[in-house]
């Protein structure tokens, strides 16, 4: 298994830009919808031999690497609870998710026959996994101008094929400054991971993670 | 000497990112109709506070575990 953030320097911390919102058409129903995109960089002389796609990268092959994600979410929600001051809801929705990883490399690069690369190498890896999502979340209003919100969306599967799946936990306290404008805080924990998934007879592992602390401004209408 | 090992293969190829991009767009156009044409909602939460739409926009640090840090020579990808 390769660590990216070991093998090839790509930053443990980084900051990046998350957007959210939801539309409310009636008392109950709501259309949630997010989109986070992430763009890492790294680049370092290889240390450790590794293999990606076609390619093994030896020691000494100056390599710079790339892992994008993107997420791309929107569910359907419905309000089961709604007493003044607290609301709790179900919800059931698709995160569409990208991810890119690759690495481009130049010197001591053998293929996958074992001949000798000259020059550059590039070789990248895409997929896009809708993964649907089964949610539950809690809004609280602690005071007529702030409210407390946490969700916990996630899915599972285990079938003789693949077994794996995805949770996000998000928690979050807004307080609106003014009718239409909210100032926020929040941790949010997005969590993939799919210890087994079988083609070709090759079993094949995938782990991913990201967590921090977000702030943010919501708009209200 | 160790030898990092990744498969190349598509977890779940289930989708292009062309009939994707269209049908986020469409989705992005129902949205913004159904927002700007469907009437008030009723309940505002907190007291006062409109919810009818919500948009919010935010900054965060993110801590980034790809793969696993134990050894499975012969399985992985990141």
């Amino acid at each position: 298994m390769i660590v990216f953030e070991d093998a090839l320097d790509l930053r443990v911390h980084d900051s990046f830009l998350t957007t959210d919102g939801f539309w409310r058409f009636g008392g109950r129903h709501y259309i949630d919808f997010g989109y986070v995109n992430i763009e890492r960089h790294g680049r370092k002389v290889v240390d450790q031999d590794l293999s990606f796609g076609r390619y093994t990268f030896h020691v000494g092959s100056t390599a710079d690497s790339w892992f994008d994600s993107r997420f791309a979410y929107v569910d359907y929600r419905y309000d089961f609870l709604q007493v003044d001051p607290v609301r709790i809801s179900g919800s059931a929705g698709l995160n569409i998710e990208r991810i890119a990883a690759g690495i481009s490399a130049t010197g001591n690069i053998t293929d996958q026959n074992g001949n000798v690369v000259n020059g550059q190498a590039t070789s990248e890896s895409k997929y896009n996994l809708p993964v649907p999502m089964l949610g539950l979340q809690l809004d609280w209003a602690l005071s007529r101008t702030s409210v407390l919100q946490t969700y916990t969306r996630a899915f599972w599967i285990d079938l003789s094929t693949i077994r794996g799946g995805q949770s996000d936990f998000v928690l979050r306290y807004h307080w609106y400054f003014v009718r239409n404008a909210a100032a926020g805080i929040g941790f949010e924990r997005i969590s993939l991971n799919l210890p087994k998934y079988i083609e070709n007879n090759e079993v094949q592992r995938f782990a991913y993670s990201i967590q921090g602390l977000m702030l943010y401004v919501r708009g209200t209408y | 000497m160790k030898c990092l090992i990744v498969n190349y293969r598509r977890i779940v190829p289930v989708a292009r990112g062309g009939s994707m991009s269209r049908m986020l767009r469409c989705l992005s156009l129902a949205l913004a109709l159904g927002a700007i044409l469907s009437p008030p909602a009723f309940a505002d939460f907190p007291s006062g506070i409109p919810d009818r739409l919500q948009l919010g926009i935010g900054g965060m640090q993110g801590t980034f575990a790809t793969g696993e840090r134990s050894a499975h020579p012969t399985a992985g990808l990141a």
